[in-house]
């Protein structure tokens, strides 16, 4: 569609143009408040009530009347447009634009409209910046550039195309990290809220007055007394439209719209959205688009914490519960609703209730409908081992949202969340927030996650003395809640980055190969182009005993992610028997937790190190499988456990024989690394889609003498660094190295028997002089191959 | 200037559209206010037992309880019926009046250009009556 076919289809909106351009519709909401007043008084007073002011009052109230008719009747022109039926959305928002757009400048007649300025201030462009970028242009777009896609979003259309014509105006935004599809994403937000605003203030709408209750539906009903004292209605905002669990609230409404046996267990992880579930029900109840089963049904919630706290007593907690049932059978229009059902069923236990007799009478009558909540941990410890409890409920599990749903909800959360908090959110700091959740905090829902970061988000600006939330923001909260680094690289992080295999290399001698995987792992994760839903990187690496394995791991560990973040740690060799699972993810009946759980959810970030990896359980194996795969596991109670923000390194000696055999025949170790690990799978040590998974299998060299002795001059290094801090000397020479590779080589053992052989003449040698009062502060000292032996 | 434009497009609004949304808007007023009184159901259910308050007969041969519960129950309905019948006449009244004042609100919704010079008029003589 041209421009010149946009304003031609836009025409009829004209009319509303002059009248918004002379007296724009806010001017008019105050002015008809204000004029209402009058009205009230100027009337009040020309009744008499005050003779002096009679008259006066007369012609104030006949003046009001008359213009307070003007903006009432211009009122209901805007309305009247603005509702009409059409074929494509946000038609109203567009022919405001239009109409305020010179021909020969359509990106100034965007920006300065009030739609458009709302839009580009929402994704987070100041205004300043704009009316810079105004004075500042070079080119000028004519609106017949402008060729605007057909579709049923006329307005969404028009700002791409504006985009797509304005390279200069694109090239703004995209500096602020603003795509096309996020300023057409801001735009379609924009759009919907102010329609929303809108339709909101129309309360005289057919949909409006339907939605409010009428009297004397529940009559017929009866009231149950009882509940009153320990129950409250669900609260509920009867103005959203939240599609999160479109198919659990059909589900829900399903199952008490049966005749009998109509009672849920509702299912899911904490903050996965079963209240809301609820509210979605509620909310469908209240607009009357249920089945006529549920149409005047009534949501009632217990208040089961302080029923407990309450009564302590096993007689009354039994005699309140059997009132409670009866009464809400008696009533017949009630949904009861247990809202921590396994906390209940614990508390039944602990007073020895036998909570199925008192529940089974009731639960199987008509028109008695009972909605248990419970978390997944509770549902697995509490319900799922009772099997007369569970049998006598249908159960929903309620599945999180995707990222798409979330954002929606959001969308509808943020103005009351500005509201309540008097903070501004920009479009892509919702969309940071519900990211950033997904990458980087799993073990809560991402609804849930991501809306507690935009409330510390608020917090965070408000100690800052800010009231704009930007997306930086929100990597802010995360670094701080997780110590993870987000959001720019800074100047330091930087060389860090560029420079790692040369800082690893000052600790790691040889292992090329290794060295630069590793690093190359940290520059994608860091970049933020790796893959969210894996560990930051896998790594098995394969070779005899001290070669580096462990120590490439520690370097790492230490040099990327700093001094702080300690090394998570496991010896796999001891998890090698039948209940090495169970130590690990947490013991069902002992209710303990794992070893691997405990540790991931304390430090999420960093490196985690698993020694001895093939000595392990088969089952601890496949655990792993699920791991390297998606980055999480589930432990024993149902709860997820994020490791996508660590390095996994397995080290391995599976293969080791293999690889002398191979170094021996003087081959390289590159080109028959398959042949390694071929022999891991055939001797059955490892399974071939096990060893897939990993992002990186390396196989480390056994050390020649050379790397020998540059090994023993590291370590001999930190000796000097230690004897320096005494005020002492020690003088490495040639002929020392020499004789501890001499002492310490032993091809099986790597680099181990030379910190052995520094320990045992050294470091020996040393204390004995320091003990003797031979070597003293500023004293030096120097060994030869004699003095030692 | 953009006010002078506005006005021969109003002028044919207020006596076309205008008029058609304002019948559909009366429409609505009068549905809600019926069914605000829930009328069907109350007359679905004129003689049940007010919010089902009641006493069970607990069965055998027991004179007292017997017309204790025929009295209980027999009260408990007439006050249903009561209530109910009330509140429809209630019902029926209001949605009478709010169909009158939208005959109302109609009629001087085509007059209102009359009315507005009229306003006028009747400002300018109280205001020279001072």
């Amino acid at each position: 569609m041209t421009y010149t076919e946009l304003k031609k289809f836009l025409n009829p909106y004209k009319p509303v143009f002059y009248l918004e351009s002379a007296i724009p519709h806010s001017f008019r909401s105050i002015t008809k408040r204000v004029l209402l007043v009058f009205l009230i008084v100027s009337f009040a007073l020309s009744l008499g009530y005050v003779p002096t002011l009679t008259q006066e009052a007369s012609i104030v109230f006949f003046i009001s009347l008359f213009f307070f008719t003007l903006v009432f009747a211009s009122d209901a022109f805007y309305y009247s447009y603005y509702f009409a039926q059409n074929t494509s959305r946000n038609l109203f928002e567009l022919a405001e634009i239009v109409f305020h757009t010179d021909d020969t400048d359509a990106t100034k007649g965007f920006v300065e409209s009030r739609i458009g300025n709302t839009i580009l201030t929402r994704c987070g462009v100041a205004p300043s910046v704009l009316s810079d970028f105004l004075k500042q242009r070079k080119l000028f777009v004519h609106t017949n550039q402008l060729h605007i896609e057909n579709s049923d979003d006329l307005c969404n259309g028009y700002v791409s195309a504006l985009l797509q014509a304005d390279q200069e105006f694109r090239n703004l935004l995209l500096a602020h990290e603003l795509t096309d599809d996020l300023v057409v994403r801001t735009s379609s937000w924009v759009l919907d809220t102010i329609s929303y605003a809108k339709r909101y203030e129309r309360w005289w709408s057919e949909e409006r007055l339907q939605s409010i209750s009428p009297i004397g539906r529940d009559w017929a009903y009866g009231v149950a007394y009882d509940l009153v004292r320990w129950s409250r209605p669900l609260r509920f905002d009867p103005g959203l439209a939240v599609e999160l669990h479109t198919e659990e609230e059909i589900d829900l409404e399903t199952l008490l719209s049966r005749s009998k046996d109509a009672n849920v267990l509702l299912v899911g992880e904490e903050g996965s959205g079963k209240m809301e579930i609820l509210e979605g029900l509620s909310r469908k109840i209240y607009h009357h688009n249920v089945s006529p089963t549920l149409s005047d049904k009534k949501i009632l919630v217990l208040d089961t914490v302080s029923m407990v706290a309450f009564l302590q007593e096993k007689g009354k907690f039994e005699q309140t519960i059997i009132s409670i049932l009866q009464g809400a059978h008696d009533a017949g229009n009630l949904i009861l609703v247990f809202p921590d059902f396994p906390a209940f069923v614990a508390s039944a236990e602990a007073m020895q209730t036998d909570l199925v007799g008192i529940i089974s009478p009731y639960i199987s009558s008509p028109n008695f409908n009972l909605i248990a909540v419970c978390d997944l941990p509770g549902f697995h410890q509490y319900i799922e081992r009772n099997d007369a409890l569970k049998s006598r409920f249908e159960t929903i599990m309620v599945r999180d949202g995707n990222e798409e749903q979330v954002i929606k909800i959001l969308e509808q959360e943020i103005l009351s969340i500005e509201q309540s908090e008097g903070v501004f959110i920009v479009y892509p700091a919702l969309l940071e927030a519900v990211q950033a959740s997904k990458k980087y905090i799993v073990e809560l829902s991402l609804f849930e996650s991501a809306k507690d970061l935009l409330y510390d988000a608020v917090a965070f600006i408000k100690s800052q003395n800010r009231f704009v939330i930007e997306p930086t923001d929100i990597l802010h909260v995360i670094k701080t809640k997780t110590g993870i680094p987000t959001g720019d690289i800074d100047a330091v992080e930087k060389n860090k980055l560029q420079n790692l295999e040369t800082h690893l290399h000052e600790r790691i001698i040889g292992q090329d190969e290794a060295i630069v995987a590793i690093s190359n792992a940290l520059r994608r994760a860091r970049s933020g182009i790796g893959n969210p839903s894996r560990p930051v990187g896998s790594f098995l690496f394969l070779g005899p005993t001290g070669v580096g394995k462990t120590e490439t791991t520690k370097a790492l560990a230490e040099i990327f992610f700093g001094e702080k973040v300690k090394i998570l740690r496991i010896d796999m060799s001891e998890y090698n028997t039948p209940d090495a699972l169970n130590r690990l993810i947490g013991a069902y009946d002992s209710e303990t937790p794992g070893t691997l759980a405990s540790m991931v959810r304390e430090s999420p970030y960093g490196v985690l190190l698993l020694d001895e990896f093939e000595k392990t359980d088969r089952k601890v194996l496949d655990l792993f499988l699920q791991i390297l795969d998606e980055g999480f596991f589930t432990d024993v109670l149902g709860r997820k456990v994020s490791l996508r923000n660590l390095i996994i390194v397995a080290t391995s000696n599976a293969g080791s024989e293999t690889i002398f055999e191979i170094v021996n025949r003087g081959e390289s170790l590159e080109n028959k690394k398959a042949d390694i690990v071929d022999t891991i799978v055939t001797q059955g040590i490892m399974k071939p889609e096990l060893l897939n998974r990993f992002d990186g299998i390396i196989v480390f060299h056994p050390l020649t003498d050379s790397q020998l002795k540059e090994v023993a001059k590291v370590m001999l290094g930190k000796l000097t660094w230690r004897l320096k801090e005494k005020g002492m000397k020690l003088v490495v020479n040639d002929s020392l190295l020499n004789y501890l590779v001499l002492k310490g080589s032993d091809p099986k053992f790597g680099a181990r028997p030379i910190a052995r052989a520094i320990q045992d003449t050294v470091e020996k040698k040393i204390a004995d002089k320091i003990i003797a009062g031979t070597l003293k502060a500023g004293s030096e000292v120097e060994f030869g191959p004699i003095d030692l032996q | 200037m953009n006010i002078l434009l506005f006005l021969p497009y109003y002028v044919r609004w207020h006596y076309t559209r205008a008029l058609d949304d304002m019948f559909q808007n009366c429409k609505h007023f009068l549905v809600f206010v019926f069914s605000f009184f829930s009328i069907g159901a109350l007359l679905q259910t004129l003689f049940a037992p007010w919010k089902r308050l009641g006493q069970t007969y607990s069965g055998g041969f027991d004179i007292e309880d017997f017309f204790g519960s025929v009295i209980i129950n027999t009260l408990m309905r007439v006050l249903g019926f009561c209530i109910r019948f009330l509140v429809i006449v209630l019902g029926l009244i209001s949605t009478l009046i709010v169909g009158i004042l939208e005959a109302c609100i109609i009629s001087i919704w085509i007059f209102m250009p009359l009315l507005l010079p009229i306003l006028i008029v009747l400002s300018v003589i109280k205001l020279l009556a001072l």
